[in-house]
């Protein structure tokens, strides 16, 4: 059988009991991460620009500690790496890309858009950042 | 290894593994023989290119170190810069 022509919902339990027969992990501990996973999304990452904006103490902790920052509007963070945040200004706009693989904070903004791992994308926007956001 | 303050001036090896055999690099090539400027210091991270293949890894510094965007792709606006995570090892003083 192929892999990729598994059913992905059956695939997910057979390796799930797998994991929990082997003692590596717990049902429980799967759906908890499961369930964060689904709750990320870019919502969490605009609520903390948003209090940023309104509030210059959450402002300068975000800027210092950005995983600190999530983690204060429950955001669980726990196993992520450390959080980086840059701020845009009236004279400097930042492009994130990950031109080696696909870093992505998903642990806030849930999955990455299909084109941040796009080829095209890590290859244009590294060498013509203003080309492609405009 | 040397240690950068913020503002030093560096080069980043213009080394390749790569053509030596398996490995994980963090490192882009289009930086390698590139000089840049320390930014910031993130503190010490598990050098990635051991975790990769489940070696002993030494904690190595991690940096922000910024390039001149146009002296990099001879393309692109005066002034604008790439800003890049480096690690300790790959940098030399300029």
């Amino acid at each position: 059988m192929n892999i990729l022509e598994t059913d992905g919902e059956r695939l997910l339990v057979a390796v799930r009991d797998l994991l929990a027969a082997k003692g590596l992990v717990s049902n429980a501990e799967i759906a908890e991460r499961i369930a964060i996973t689904d709750a990320a999304n870019p919502g969490q990452g605009a609520r903390m620009v948003a209090k940023a904006w309104t509030d210059p103490a959450y402002r300068a902790l975000m800027l210092e500690d950005g995983t600190k920052a999530a983690e204060q509007l429950g955001i669980p963070m726990r196993g992520a790496p450390p959080l980086g945040v840059l701020e845009n200004t009236q004279a400097i706009h930042h492009l994130v890309v990950c031109t080696l693989c696909s870093c992505y904070p998903r642990a806030v903004l849930g999955y990455p858009p299909f084109w941040f791992k796009s080829a095209a994308y890590r290859a244009r926007a590294v060498r013509d950042p203003r080309g492609t956001l405009t | 290894m040397a240690d950068y303050a913020v503002g030093a001036v560096v080069r980043v090896k213009d080394d390749w593994p790569e053509t030596r055999g398996p490995v994980h690099l963090r490192t882009p090539h289009y930086l390698r023989g590139m000089e840049g400027r320390v930014v910031r210091r993130f503190g010490a991270f598990a050098n990635p290119e051991d975790l990769a293949f489940a070696r002993p890894a030494a904690q190595r510094t991690l940096y922000h170190i910024a390039f001149d965007q146009p002296s990099v792709w001879q393309e692109g606006r005066a002034g604008d810069e790439l800003l890049v995570e480096l690690y300790e090892h790959w940098l030399e003083p300029a």
